[in-house]
């Protein structure tokens, strides 16, 4: 059996302000035809397919149009399951009905998890799509107590796949998770707040093959049968330097699995150019094309007066500007940590200078002096 | 400060309890406080603040109004805060003033503001008070905390919408606001110390130069030097120099002067004396003259005195002789009255014995006797009045008791009436309803007839509406027969039409083929002599097919219409049937309505039921009549007993009667009255005594005359002797004092009395006549010695010699005057010269301390090309402290583009400056006022600024660590890449180990931030609580 295995679309989210729905539809149809013309057997997302739970009306129907042209037009099925980032209600809705079709669709998580049966020439292929839950939805679900971290909840889950030893079938799992030992980007939220979102790895051991979502670049995860696809394309400047494609997963007789990766072309290009200001005007660097949403990182070390203006004349999809080294302005009042230690004398010594650019004569320092002990004594009558 | 534990209760919208367990969150935790508007979120923050301070977060709402309406009125609003300081863990207990219940009695007292603030144990029991009261618990937190309200509130708690102040204030709020931050009151109360120091040296000096200035105008005056004359204080010293000269010349004048005037008081002094002792020899000889007139006078009353002396011894005698011619004329008055007296007793004496006679007469006597028998008499009668009396009272007893029975007799037979009476009404009673019962089971058969009936005619009632119903379906489904029928023949039509037209068309397309010479292909003939013309439009197939549908339709729904006509008609055939059947079974009943009909079944059951009822009360009925037959047997009995007893009465009354007649025969008839005898005898009683009395008073009063007339008749007799005596004595006495007189040298009686004196008078004019003489020795003593003491002298003339004593001393007196003004002046000035020397010598040193302390305070207080004051000097350097932090931070989130400088050269020179806030922006270069930024934008900048500067705080305010901090609202306004940006930091700020607690009601960060408190609204007031994954 070949499937796909591909995640975290992300339709709908904004990538520095601008919506990225086109770049993702563009993205989608290179999919879509990768479908036609390998002929697979089934599609696997493993959650993220929106980037927020109520997601604006664009991201909607792009979805729409390509499951069905998928499901529909293709006539391949699709399994789908919520991530961290969807609803898992709204995604799951109308699952039963589209099950029919050939759309499955795993929103909240349920006491038994489903099953989807699928069959190739050698037998029946068996996929238990698992969404993402945090402990509480899960402790819910499935009436258990005692589940307190993520860990514990997918085991839980994955205890519950209807799976027998000698039923005779191929078992592959979707999950969407953060595998320890996992390389994150800057794009991923993070999962839980005081960080004990992690999943060991072990956990899919016994499955054949682990279509894992949530991290953004494609890698391996503690086995050659544990793979995260990655996402869609480049959700930030971190990430520039990835590979985004999806995986062809060819499962053998024995469940062994042959993995290909293949790239997708992204409209635009996310990357990141270096060098002066001067430079950077001049020319764009090689291989880059000037409407690529690109981060310029400026060496140059002194002020620079409206770099952002200048370099969106040349590059019109400019998102962001680093500066490597700068000259900071001079301090002109010295520490301040320094002045609130010093004595009321030597403190206006320091004023005055500041403002009158001469020190205090002899005789000033004593009328000041007076002043301050005449203070001092009032502020200790008005105390005791 | 970490908080540990937050209870409230009835406390903002919370009506219950509500414990928050700050230590069942994970460390380092970001937690979100969420729920919808009004709920209570800021609630919760405002507990801490007011738990801590009695303030509220926003200051807005005040403790009292923080009490619920939801509450119940026994449940006290009050916040307890366990919150830690390092190691320690302190516990603050507040209640808000309030109105609570009694605790004894009714109605409600007013609870005011307390607090208290404990040390907690390991425990969390409370081991210590460390401060009790709203006041010294106040000291006691912001001592620990080191925070007052205004700082915790900048610092720890960030209210909604209010933390922007710091970034988008002017210069001023900025310093108040860093001012309480940092504690720097210090140095603005250095500045206000070296103005008001250099204000008030001004003054001093502007007032001692004024007094300067009148000082040497005073003393220029007083020297006599002109108005616009030098006043200098070295012309002033030779001025006054010239004036010590002038005040010598002057004392020399003075001493001569009084020298003189010395002189001429000596001479002055010498001739009063001589005209003293002129003066007293004239007044020794005036004195000597006038006594020589008073002495004639005196020698009068020597005369009188001697004549006075022989007439004293024959006093006695004189006062003898009138005593006895007074006894004498008392014991004649006396005689002449007793006379009187006898004469009087005499008379009495025979009148009464007269009326003796009277009394004791034999009439009087005859009458007594009389009158004694009658009272025996009577006495005689009493028993037998006695028996009469007796015999009444039996009587009236009788009559009595003969009524009462003769009532009761009465009473009896009306009863027995009344009895019978009722007995025979039910009687009548029974025997109607018997007769009724009879008729009982024919208006049970009415009553079911009438109601079938009127049921009947109901169910015909709807039949006829049914049939109506139907007829008009019926009639309604014939039209749309009618319709599609005439719609079927016309599509019909049309369609045929259409097809003829095609064949047509074939026709014509088959003519337009033919070619003169060519065959027909339909007829084979090589002529055509009128091929079928193109005639109008030719229907396509398409059109044909249209039409035949068309048609089909038509015809279908004539089949419906058809359809539907059999249908109704047969429904209408069923409906009348029915209707028929119907009004046939009511028969005659039919033309009434069945309202009618439904009326009288009505009332046939009324009547039914009304029958049934009064059968049932038969078996009553007939007890009931039983027991009337007993009672009139009864009360007949009873009228019959009584009936008896009358008689018996009567007969006792006749008996009565009889007694009485006989008994008053025995008795006179005047005496028949009962109580007759007794008045009868207690007259006779009276009179008898009446007599007695009398005798014995006429006895006695004439004794008692005779007695009277004896006793006068011996008094009489002695006054007359007394009489008699006392003539003899008068004329004794005075005869003696008449031999006196004559020896004495007195004419007579009256010549003596003239000479009598008292001896009081003879003593007064003895003393005068030895005071006359020794008088006129003395005065002519006197003449004597005067004469001898002017032997000598002059007369002086006193006049002159006054006049130049007083002009000597007059000029003596002027002249000290003159030298003591002089001197008292020079020496005056003198001091006033003096004054003006030192006054100089201060005026000279104030005015360098002066420009010493104005110099600087001029400098402090921002006089200077930098607009910048002391306190703000010290203030920039925290901001800009402050700002590097935050710009930190602000980088961060803005993904490298905005960061915070402080403006350094003031914009305004007029404007106190050197705290202004710009923003940095790097895509531009440039720098622009942080008031500028967006609200998103803003957002990040003031929780950047916010957050910077709590640390800054933290770092000066020496090591209270901020383990927490609250963020409320402000989250709505970012877009989502902000809100991740945000959340970031925030998480950032976790991770250092700091609990932060952000309230908004945004979804989004619902779903991200797993930690929750969350705070439900509810008719009955708001909850909260945790929700930890």
């Amino acid at each position: 059996m070949r499937f796909v295995h591909t995640s975290d679309w992300h339709l709908g989210r904004l990538f520095h302000g601008l919506h990225l729905t086109e770049d993702q539809a563009f993205v989608l149809d290179q999919l879509v035809e990768l479908l036609d013309e390998r002929q697979a057997d089934a599609l696997l997302v493993a959650g993220d397919l929106y980037d927020r739970a109520v997601p604006p009306p664009d991201a909607v129907r792009l979805l729409d149009d390509v499951l069905e042209r998928i499901t529909l037009g293709l006539g391949i099925p699709v399994i789908a399951i919520a991530g961290n980032h969807d609803s898992p209600e709204r995604i799951g809705f109308g699952s039963r009905l589209f099950a029919g079709q050939g759309l499955h669709v795993v929103g909240p998580a349920t006491a038994v998890p489903r099953t989807v049966r699928l069959a190739d020439e050698h037998g029946p292929v068996h996929f238990h799509p698992l969404p993402y839950a945090d402990p509480t939805e899960v402790r819910v679900a499935l009436g258990a107590e005692d589940l307190r971290t993520h860990d514990d909840a997918l085991r839980a889950l994955i205890n519950r796949c209807e799976r027998d030893a000698d039923d005779g079938a191929r078992h592959v799992v979707l999950a969407h998770a953060f595998v320890a030992g996992g390389e994150p980007s800057e794009s991923e939220r993070t999962l839980s707040v005081g960080g004990a979102a992690n999943v060991g790895a072990d956990a899919f051991a016994d499955f054949h093959y682990a279509a894992l979502g949530h991290l953004h670049a494609p890698q391996r995860a503690g086995a050659e049968h544990i793979r995260y696809c990655g996402s869609l394309l480049k959700y930030s400047f971190n990430e520039a330097t990835q590979r985004k494609g999806v995986l062809v997963v060819d499962l053998d007789a024995e469940g062994a699995c042959h993995i290909e990766e293949v790239a997708l072309r992204p409209k635009h290009d996310v990357r990141i150019i270096e060098g002066t200001l001067a430079t950077l005007l001049e020319r764009p660097p090689d291989g880059a094309a000037a409407d690529d949403y690109l981060l310029a990182r400026l060496t140059d070390t002194q002020a620079l007066y409206d770099p952002m203006s200048k370099l969106r004349a040349v590059y019109p999809n400019l998102m962001q500007i680093e500066r490597m080294a700068r000259a900071t302005p001079a301090a002109t009042t010295g520490s301040a940590a320094g002045h609130l230690t010093k004595s009321d004398h030597d403190l206006f010594d320091a004023f005055f200078q500041e403002v009158t650019g001469a020190p205090l004569e002899t005789e000033q320092g004593e009328a000041l002096d007076e002043v301050l002990h005449d203070l001092e004594l009032r502020r200790r009558e008005a105390t005791s | 400060m970490r908080p540990i534990r937050l209870v409230m209760q009835a406390f903002g919208p919370y009506a219950g309890r509500e414990e928050l367990d700050f230590t069942a969150l994970p460390d380092g935790a970001l937690f979100l406080v969420h729920g919808p508007t009004g709920a209570g979120k800021t609630t919760v923050l405002d507990a801490i603040c007011y738990g801590l301070y009695g303030e509220t977060s926003g200051a807005e709402r005040g403790g009292g109004d923080m009490r619920t309406d939801l509450a119940d009125p026994a449940t006290l609003t009050e916040v307890i805060f366990d919150f830690a300081l390092g190691e320690r863990v302190h516990r603050v207990h507040r209640i808000p003033e309030q109105e609570r219940p009694k605790k004894r009695g009714d109605g409600l007292t007013r609870q005011a503001h307390d607090a208290t603030l404990y040390l907690l144990d390991e425990d969390g029991e409370e081991s210590d008070v460390l401060a009790r009261g709203v006041g010294p618990v106040h000291a006691a937190v912001v001592e620990r905390l080191r925070f007052k309200e205004h700082q915790f509130r900048q610092v720890v708690v960030l209210p909604q919408g209010r933390f922007r102040s710091l970034l988008t204030g002017d210069s001023k709020a900025r310093e108040e606001i860093l001012e309480t931050l940092f504690g720097t009151e210090h140095y603005r109360r250095i500045e206000r110390m070296l103005r008001e120091r250099a204000s008030s040296l001004l003054n001093e000096l502007k007032a001692l130069r004024a007094r300067e200035d009148q000082a040497s105008g005073d003393a220029a005056h007083d020297l006599g030097i002109p108005a616009d004359g030098p006043r200098d204080l070295p012309s002033l010293r030779a001025a006054w120099q010239r004036l010590d000269e002038r005040g010598a010349k002057a004392k020399d004048l003075k001493e001569a002067a009084r020298k003189a005037a010395e002189r001429t008081s000596l001479g002055l002094q010498a001739g009063r004396a001589a005209a003293e002792k002129f003066e007293e020899l004239q007044q020794a000889e005036l004195a000597v003259e006038q006594l020589a007139a008073a002495g004639a006078q005196v020698a009068a009353q020597t005369q009188e005195l001697e004549t006075a002396r022989r007439a004293a011894p024959l006093e006695p005698l004189a006062s003898a002789a009138r005593k006895a011619g007074l006894h004498l004329q008392r014991a004649a008055t006396q005689v002449a009255e007793l006379t009187a007296t006898v004469h009087a007793a005499e008379k009495s004496a025979t009148q009464a014995r007269a009326a003796l006679a009277d009394a004791d007469s034999e009439e009087a006597r005859a009458r007594r006797a009389a009158v004694a028998k009658r009272v025996h008499e009577l006495d005689d009668m009493a028993p037998q009045i006695a028996t009469l009396t007796a015999a009444r009272k039996a009587l009236a007893e009788a009559t009595t008791g003969h009524e009462r029975r003769a009532a009761r007799h009465q009473d009896a037979q009306r009863a027995v009436e009344v009895v019978r009476a009722e007995h025979e009404a039910a009687q009548a009673t029974f025997h109607e309803i018997r007769e009724q019962a009879a008729g009982l089971d024919a208006a049970r058969h009415t009553s079911k007839e009438a109601a079938l009936v009127a049921e009947r005619a109901a169910s015909l009632a709807r039949a006829e509406a049914g049939l109506q119903d139907a007829t008009a379906a019926s009639a309604q489904a014939t039209d749309t027969h009618a319709r599609a029928e005439q719609h079927m023949t016309a599509a019909d039509e049309a369609l045929r039409a259409a097809i003829h037209l095609r064949d047509a068309a074939r026709a014509q397309r088959l003519a337009a083929t033919l070619r003169a010479g060519e065959p027909c292909p339909v007829c084979g003939s090589t002529e055509h002599p009128s091929p079928a013309a193109a005639t109008e439009d030719v229907p396509t197939d398409a059109d044909i097919e249209r039409r035949e549908q068309e048609r089909t339709k038509a015809q279908g729904a004539l089949r419906a219409a058809e359809a539907l006509r059999v249908e109704m008609a047969k429904a209408l055939a069923a409906a009348q049937e029915k209707r028929d059947g119907l009004s046939r079974t009511l028969g005659e009943h039919a033309p009434t309505p069945p309202a009618a009909l439904a009326k009288t079944a009505r009332t046939a059951a009324e009547r039914l039921a009304d029958l049934e009822r009064r059968c049932a009360t038969v078996p009553a009925l007939e007890q009931r009549l039983d027991e009337l037959a007993r009672r009139t047997a009864e009360a007949e009995a009873v009228a019959k007993q009584c009936e008896g007893d009358v008689a018996a009465a009567k007969q006792l009354l006749e008996t009565s009667a009889a007694t009485i007649a006989v008994r008053e025969e025995a008795v006179p008839e005047d005496l028949r009255a009962p109580g007759a005898l007794d008045t009868a005898l207690e007259t006779s009683r009276a009179e008898s005594r009446q007599l007695e009395e009398a005798l014995l008073a006429a006895r006695k009063a004439s004794d008692a005359a005779r007695e009277a007339h004896v006793e006068a008749r011996t008094a009489l007799t002695s006054a007359q002797e007394q009489e008699r005596k006392r003539r003899a004595e008068s004329e004794e006495a005075a005869g003696a004092f008449r031999g006196a007189c004559d020896s004495a040298g007195f004419a007579d009686a009256a010549a003596f009395a003239d000479a009598v004196r008292t001896p009081e008078v003879v003593a007064q004019l003895d003393a005068v006549v030895q005071t006359h003489a020794r008088q006129t020795a003395d005065a002519e003593g006197r003449r004597e010695r005067a004469r001898t003491a002017v032997t000598d002298l002059e007369s002086p003339d006193l006049p002159q010699l006054e006049q130049a004593n007083a002009d000597a001393a007059e000029a003596a007196r002027k002249q000290a005057d003159a030298y003591a003004r002089i001197d008292a002046d020079a020496r005056r000035l003198a001091a006033r010269l003096d004054d003006l020397e030192g006054m100089a010598q201060q005026s000279a040193e104030l005015d360098g301390t002066y420009g010493l302390i104005g110099g600087l305070a001029a400098a402090a207080r921002g006089d200077n090309p930098q607009r910048l004051s002391f306190q703000r000097f010290v203030l920039a350097a925290l901001l800009d402290e402050v700002l590097d932090v935050a710009s930190t931070r602000l980088v961060e989130m803005s993904s490298g583009r905005y960061r915070l400088v402080r403006r350094t050269v003031p914009a305004d020179q007029r404007r106190a400056s050197g705290l202004e806030l710009d923003v940095h922006d790097d895509w531009s270069g440039r720098t622009r006022p942080a008031a500028t930024l967006s609200g998103g934008e803003g957002f990040l900048a003031a929780l950047a600024l916010a957050l910077a500067t709590a640390d800054v705080v933290q770092r000066h305010a020496g090591g209270i660590r901020l383990d927490a901090v609250f963020i409320d609202e402000g989250f709505g306004s970012l877009d989502e890449e902000a809100l991740d940006r945000a959340i970031d930091v925030l998480m950032a700020l976790g991770r250092d180990g700091r609990l932060v607690g952000v309230i908004s009601h945004v979804s989004e960060l619902r779903r991200r931030i797993d930690c929750r408190l969350e705070v439900t609204a509810g008719r009955s007031g708001s909850r909260a609580r945790f929700v930890t994954p």
